[in-house]
C-alpha cells in the first residue's frame, strides 16, 4: 500500500459521496428508504450516453439537460405516487420504490441491454502527477463536484429560508404545516433535487467506470454505507463516509487483498453502527441516543439504539 | 374517504378474485393453459420454424432456458438466435428423420435471468409443463451446471456449449449421465494467451488480474501452472471481488513489474474500470486480455480504449467446420463480426447435434436419445467437427481474437488467421 | 389477543388439513403444476420465516440471506464431508442458522429501525465476501451434492411442504402466545413495553433465532432442491429482498399475508410473466407497486379493513376490528 493508493481510493469516495447523497436527504427529510436511488443514478448515467451518442460534448455538459430532466420526473413520481403512501406506513414507501426500481431495471435493459456502457473524456482518460503520486484526473474531478454539491447543499439548508422550511418539515411536519410549509411540496422538491444530484453522480460514474442495468442493487448498497458511516442527514457527514470507505477499501486492498476489502467496509460499517449510531461526527450523549431515523408514527418500529 | 377505500377494497378482491379463477383453470390438468401459452409465445418468436417443408409427425419439443435479462443477459439473444435459425433449417428441410417419420422440431425458450435457482425452475418446467424431450444449455458454469443437474435427475438428455468444458465435468464426481458439454478445454483455452502473445516482440512477463468467481480462480490457476512451459513468468496476480471500482494501486504494481502481458479474467464493468485505470496510469501492455469481459460488447463498454484487446475465441472460418461462415455472414450484422455471432454458431451446431442423435436413436425416448448422443463421431457441424467422449466432453478447437474496429478478427493461430495482431495494445496508448 | 386453548387448536387444526392435503398431493396432480407449488412452498416458508422477526417483530432484517446460505451450505457440507443423511442435515442447516442467529443478535439487536436492516445488510454482505473465497467450502465453485442421496421426488416435496406449514404455524402460534403479544409490544412502542418489565432485546433475539432457524430449514431444503450451489446464489441478498416484499404486499404480522404475499409476487406476478422476459421485470415493478398502492398495509390489512367496514355496517354493534382474522376470511377475499 502507498500514499498514492490511499490517496486515489480517498479522492474516488468522493464519487462514493456524490452517490449516497440524495440517499441522505431523502431519508433525512422525508424518512423514506428510497430502494429506487441506484436506479436513478444509474438513469442519470443512461441519458447522458443518450445524449453524448447524438452529440459529441463532455459527459458533464450534459448535466444541464439531464439535471432538470430526472428532477421532473423524480417530482413527478412523488406527488403522483409516493405522497400517497408516505405516512401510510414505514413499509409502503419501501415496497413501492422496490417497484420503481425493478421498472428501472426493466427499462434499461430493454433498452441498453445488459452490457456495461461508458462514456469517455478526456479527464477520465489521464492522470497527474501530484508531489510524485499518480493522481487519476478522474477522482479529482469527482472529489471536487463532491466537494462543491455538498458545500452547496448544505448552505442551502443551512441559509436559505427554503432550507429551513426543509429543516422544519422534516423535525416537526405539523407544526410546520400549521406555519404554512406545504410538506408535499417540500417533499416533492426533496426528491427532486436528490435525484438529480444521484443524476449527476451517475454522469461521473459512466464516464470514469460504467453502468449497467443490474449495478442497481450495489449502487445502493454502496450508498446506505456512505451515508451510514457520515451520519444519517448529515450533509457533510456524507464526504467523510465516502472518503472512509475508498480509504480503507484501498488500505486493506493493498495491505492484505482486495478481496478482503467489501468485508472490511462492511465490518467498519457495523462496529460505526455499533459506537456511533448517529455517525462518526455527531457528538451523542452516552445514554440512549434518539435516533432520527425512525418514522414519527408511534405505531412503528421504536427507535430506542440502547 | 371511507368512500374511496372501500371502493378501492372492492375493486381489489373482485381483482384478486379474476386472478384467482385465471390461475385456477390455469393450472388444472396435465397439458395446463400456461404451459400451452408458453409454447405458443415460443412457436410465435420461431415462427418461421414452423413453415418448414414436408414434415409431417408431431412436434419434438426441444426446451432451453437462456440468459435474457441479468448479469449474462448479453449472451441470450445470440443462443437464442442460433436455437431458432438451427430449427427453422431443419425444419425448411422436412425435419428430423425418427424411425422413418419427418418430424419437425419445435423449441420453447424462457428466460433465467441468469440465476442459477431460476435456471433450475424453469429446467425442470420445460420437462414438466413444455414436455421437452431434450434441453438445449445456455452460458458459464454457474448457469450450465444446475442446468446439468436437473437433466441428470430427470434422466433428460441435454446439452450445452459456451461452457468451459473442465469446470463443468468438475461439477460432477461421478461423472454426468444426461449432460453433455461441447466446448472449449480450459488447458488449451488458457494456453492461447502465452501462444498468440509469441507473436509479437514482448519480454514474456504477465500480470494477472482475476476475480473470486469460480473462472476467475481456476484460470488463473491454469495461468500459473501453464506459464513456465510456454517460457512465460508470472510476476504478479491480484484477486478482486466481483464488483471492485478502485484498481489504480494494482495498475500501478503490473506497470511497476514491466509486464508486457496482461490477463484479465474479471467481470465486464469491472474490465471496464480496469481498463480505464490502465488508460489513465499510462500503462500500455504489448498484449491485453479481457478475457469473459471482452467476449461481447467490449467495443460498447470502453469505447475507443478496446482497441487491440485480445480473448480467446471457438470458431474460425477454417477450424474444420462445415456450414458455418453461411451462419456467420446471416448474423454478423446483428450480432457483429466477431464472438458475438460465434455465439450463434454455437447454439446452432448444438441442436445440429441433438438432431443428428434424434435421427440415430429412430426414437424420441430420453434414454434412446441419450445413448445416441453419447455415441456421436465426427459429426460434421457449423461449429467444427464433433466426438463426444466417454466423459460426456466434446472438446472444439481454441483460437485468439482480438477488437479491431467493432469487428473482432481471429489473430492466431496463424493458419486460421483474418488479421495481424496490433502491438502494443492501440487502445491504450498514453 | 392471546386466544382460548380451543380456539388455538382450532386454527392449528386447519394448518394440519392444509398439510394433509399437501402431502397427499405429489402423484395427484400433474408434474408441472406439483414444481409451481413447490416453488411457492419454497417462498411461504422464507416469507413467513421472515414474518416472524419482520413482521410480528417489526424488525427489517436484510440479513437473512445468512441463515438461507448458512442453511444451505450446513446441509451440502454434512452430505458431502460428514457422509450424513438428509434428514439430519435438513436439521443441521436449522440449528447452524439459528446458532449463527444467537451470536449475530448481540450486536445487531443493539441497532433498532434503519440501523439494524442496514447493520443486518453487512452482515449479508460479509457472509457473502467470507464464502467466495472459503477453501474448504469450495469457493466460488460452491459443493456438488450427490444426486442418490438426496429424497425422491415425492418425498422432497412432502418434506418441503411440511416445512412451509411449520413456519405458518410457528407464526400462529406466536401471535396467539404472551410471547407474541411481548414482541408486538416492544414492536409498537419499545419504550412502554420496557416499562411494564419486558425485556426488548431479549424477545427480539428470541424471535430472530427462531425466524432464523426457520429460514436455515427452508435453505436446507433450497439446497436440496438445486443439488448443487454456489454462494452469489445462495447468499444473494435477493432472497431477503423478495421475501420482504412478499411480506408487506400480503400483510406484515400476519399469518395468511405471508402466504397471499408469496402467491402474489411468486406465482402472478414472476411466473405468470416468465414468458416475457425482457418486459417481466418492468411489469413486475408497475404489479408491485399497484398492490401496494390499493393496499398500503397488505392485502391482509386491506380485507381487515373491508371486514370491518362490512361489519359495522350490518349491525353496527361493538366488534373489535381489531380481531385476527379466522383463516376462512382472508380465503374468501
Amino acid at each position: 500500500m502507498t500514499a498514492e493508493a490511499l490517496v486515489n481510493g480517498a479522492l474516488l469516495g468522493g464519487l462514493y459521496a456524490l452517490v449516497a447523497l440524495g440517499l441522505s436527504l431523502v431519508f433525512g427529510i422525508m424518512r423514506v428508504v428510497n430502494l429506487a436511488h441506484g436506479i436513478i443514478v444509474i438513469a442519470g448515467a443512461y441519458f447522458a450516453i443518450v445524449i453524448t451518442r447524438q452529440v459529441p460534448v463532455d459527459p458533464l455538459l450534459t448535466f444541464l439537460v439531464v439535471g432538470p430532466a430526472i428532477f421532473l420526473i423524480a417530482a413527478l413520481t412523488q406527488r403522483l405516487l409516493l405522497q400517497r403512501l408516505i405516512g401510510q406506513s414505514l413499509e409502503a414507501p419501501l415496497v413501492a420504490t422496490f417497484g420503481l426500481l425493478l421498472v428501472g431495471q426493466g427499462l434499461f435493459t430493454y433498452v441498453f441491454g445488459t452490457s456495461p456502457l461508458s462514456m469517455s473524456a478526456p479527464w477520465a482518460q489521464n492522470s497527474i502527477s501530484v508531489f510524485g503520486m499518480s493522481i487519476l484526473t478522474v477522482n479529482m474531478v469527482a472529489f471536487a463536484l463532491a466537494v462543491a454539491v455538498i458545500i452547496a447543499t448544505q448552505l442551502v439548508l443551512t441559509r436559505t429560508r427554503f432550507g429551513a422550511a426543509l429543516r422544519a418539515s422534516a423535525s416537526d411536519p405539523e407544526t410546520a404545516s400549521t406555519l404554512g410549509v406545504n410538506i408535499n411540496k417540500m417533499h416533492a422538491l426533496t426528491f427532486g433535487i436528490a435525484a438529480s444530484i444521484a443524476a449527476l453522480a451517475g454522469i461521473v460514474y459512466g464516464t470514469g467506470l460504467s453502468v449497467n442495468p443490474n449495478d442497481a442493487l450495489p449502487m445502493l448498497v454502496l450508498g446506505f454505507t456512505v451515508v451510514v458511516m457520515g451520519g444519517v442527514g448529515n450533509v457533510p457527514g456524507t464526504l467523510v463516509g465516502g472518503v472512509l470507505v475508498g480509504v480503507v477499501a484501498a488500505a486493506v486492498g493493498g495491505l492484505i487483498g482486495p478481496v478482503y476489502s467489501p468485508i472490511a467496509v462492511n465490518v467498519l460499517l457495523l462496529i460505526l453502527l455499533l459506537v456511533r449510531p448517529r455517525g462518526l461526527f455527531v457528538r451523542t450523549t452516552p445514554r440512549k441516543p434518539k435516533t432520527p431515523a425512525v418514522t414519527p408514527n408511534a405505531a412503528t418500529p421504536a427507535e430506542v439504539a440502547a | 374517504m371511507n368512500r374511496r377505500k372501500s371502493v378501492a377494497a372492492v375493486s381489489t378482491v373482485a381483482a384478486l378474485a379474476m386472478t384467482l379463477a385465471a390461475c385456477g383453470s390455469s393450472s388444472g390438468g396435465g397439458s395446463s393453459s400456461s404451459a400451452a401459452a408458453t409454447s405458443a409465445s415460443a412457436s410465435a418468436s420461431a415462427s418461421a420454424s414452423d413453415s418448414g417443408g414436408g414434415a409431417t409427425g408431431d412436434p419434438i419439443v426441444l426446451g432451453t432456458t437462456l440468459p435474457l435479462t441479468g448479469p449474462l443477459g448479453v449472451f441470450g439473444p445470440p443462443i437464442q438466435a442460433g436455437y431458432e435459425q438451427a430449427v427453422a433449417a431443419i425444419n425448411a428441410a422436412g425435419g428430423v428423420d425418427v424411425g422413418g417419420t419427418k418430424r419437425p422440431l419445435k423449441l420453447v425458450i424462457k428466460d433465467s435471468k441468469s440465476d442459477p435457482t431460476v435456471v433450475t425452475s424453469t429446467t425442470k418446467s420445460l420437462i414438466t409443463d413444455d414436455q421437452a424431450v431434450a434441453l438445449l444449455g445456455s452460458v458459464t458454469p454457474p448457469l450450465t451446471i444446475p442446468f446439468s443437474v436437473v437433466a441428470d435427475q430427470e434422466q433428460i438428455p441435454a446439452i450445452s456449449s459456451l461452457t468451459p468444458t473442465l469446470a463443468w465435468k468438475g461439477a460432477s464426481a461421478a461423472g454426468w449421465k444426461y449432460a453433455y458439454d461441447v466446448f472449449v478445454d480450459e488447458v488449451e483455452q488458457t494456453a492461447v494467451n502465452f501462444q498468440a502473445s509469441d507473436l509479437v516482440e514482448n519480454n514474456k512477463k504477465v500480470y494477472l488480474f482475476t476475480d473470486t468467481e469460480e473462472d476467475g480462480k481456476a484460470m488463473g490457476g491454469l495461468w500459473e501452472q501453464q506459464a513456465s512451459k510456454y517460457g512465460y513468468t508470472i510476476v504478479g496476480r491480484s484477486n478482486f471481488p466481483p464488483g471492485t471500482t478502485d484498481f489504480t494501486q494494482f495498475v500501478q504494481k503490473a506497470k511497476d513489474s514491466g509486464a508486457d502481458v496482461v490477463i484479465a479474467q474479471i467481470i465486464p464493468p469491472d474490465a471496464v474500470a480496469l481498463w480505464k485505470a490502465m488508460k489513465a496510469l499510462k500503462y500500455q501492455p504489448k498484449t491485453a486480455w479481457p478475457e469473459k469481459a471482452g467476449t461481447v460488447g467490449f467495443n460498447q463498454a470502453v469505447g475507443p480504449l478496446a482497441e487491440g484487446a485480445s480473448v480467446f475465441g471457438w470458431w474460425a472460418p477454417k477450424n474444420g467446420n462445415e456450414g458455418g461462415q453461411a451462419v456467420y455472414d446471416a448474423n454478423k450484422a446483428q450480432f457483429g463480426d466477431g464472438l458475438g455471432t460465434a455465439c450463434v454458431i454455437a447454439a446452432y451446431a448444438m441442436v445440429q447435434i441433438m438432431a443428428d442423435a434424434i435421427t440415430r436413436a429412430g426414437s424420441t425416448e430420453p434414454d434412446a436419445i441419450n445413448t445416441a448422443l453419447a455415441a456421436t463421431k465426427d459429426l460434421p457441424t457449423v461449429l467444427a467437427k464433433i466426438t463426444i467422449g466417454p466423459d460426456h466432453r466434446a472438446v472444439t478447437p481454441v483460437n485468439a481474437v482480438q477488437w479491431q474496429g467493432d469487428a473482432q478478427p481471429i489473430v492466431w493461430p496463424a493458419d486460421q488467421a483474418t488479421a495481424k495482431m496490433l502491438a502494443p495494445v492501440p487502445g491504450l496508448a498514453p | 389477543m392471546i386466544g382460548s386453548p380451543k380456539r388455538i387448536a382450532s386454527g392449528i387444526a386447519v394448518w394440519l388439513v392444509i398439510l394433509g392435503v399437501l402431502l397427499y398431493l405429489p402423484g395427484h396432480i400433474g408434474r408441472g403444476p406439483q414444481e409451481i407449488l413447490l416453488n411457492l412452498l419454497i417462498w411461504i416458508g422464507l416469507a413467513q420465516a421472515w414474518n416472524i422477526i419482520g413482521g410480528v417483530g417489526g424488525q427489517l432484517s436484510l440479513g437473512h440471506s445468512v441463515f438461507v446460505g448458512a442453511g444451505g451450505y450446513t446441509l451440502a457440507m454434512m452430505m458431502i464431508k460428514g457422509g450424513l443423511s438428509w434428514p439430519l442435515a435438513v436439521i443441521g442447516g436449522g440449528l447452524l442458522s439459528a446458532l449463527l442467529a444467537w451470536f449475530l443478535a448481540l450486536p445487531l439487536l443493539r441497532l433498532s429501525g434503519v440501523y439494524f436492516t442496514i447493520g443486518t445488510s453487512a452482515v449479508a454482505i460479509i457472509a457473502l465476501g467470507w464464502m467466495v473465497t472459503w477453501d474448504w467450502t469450495g469457493e466460488a465453485r460452491g459443493l456438488n451434492i450427490p444426486l442418490d442421496a438426496l429424497p425422491s421426488k415425492t418425498l422432497k416435496f412432502q418434506l418441503i411442504a411440511f416445512l412451509a406449514v411449520l413456519c405458518c404455524v410457528v407464526t400462529y402460534l406466536i401471535l396467539h402466545s404472551s410471547f407474541g403479544l411481548r414482541l408486538m409490544a416492544v414492536r409498537d412502542d419499545e419504550g412502554a413495553a420496557s416499562a411494564l418489565g419486558v425485556s426488548p432485546r431479549g424477545v427480539k433475539a428470541k424471535a430472530f433465532i427462531v425466524s432464523a432457524f426457520l429460514t436455515g430449514l427452508m435453505g436446507s431444503t433450497i439446497a436440496i432442491n438445486q443439488a448443487s450451489i454456489e454462494p452469489y446464489s445462495m447468499f444473494n441478498l435477493r432472497w431477503t429482498v423478495t421475501a420482504l416484499v412478499m411480506v408487506i404486499v400480503g400483510g406484515l404480522g400476519t399469518v395468511w399475508g405471508p402466504v397471499i404475499g408469496a402467491f402474489i409476487i411468486y406465482y402472478l406476478v414472476d411466473r405468470s410473466l416468465q414468458d416475457q422476459p425482457v418486459i417481466q421485470a418492468l411489469l413486475s415493478g408497475v404489479l408491485i407497486i399497484l398492490v401496494i398502492s390499493v393496499a398500503p398495509d397488505g392485502v391482509v390489512g386491506l380485507a381487515r379493513s373491508a371486514w370491518a367496514k362490512v361489519r359495522a355496517m350490518r349491525d353496527a354493534s361493538d366488534g373489535d376490528p381489531q380481531e385476527p382474522l379466522t383463516p376462512g376470511v382472508v380465503a374468501h377475499a
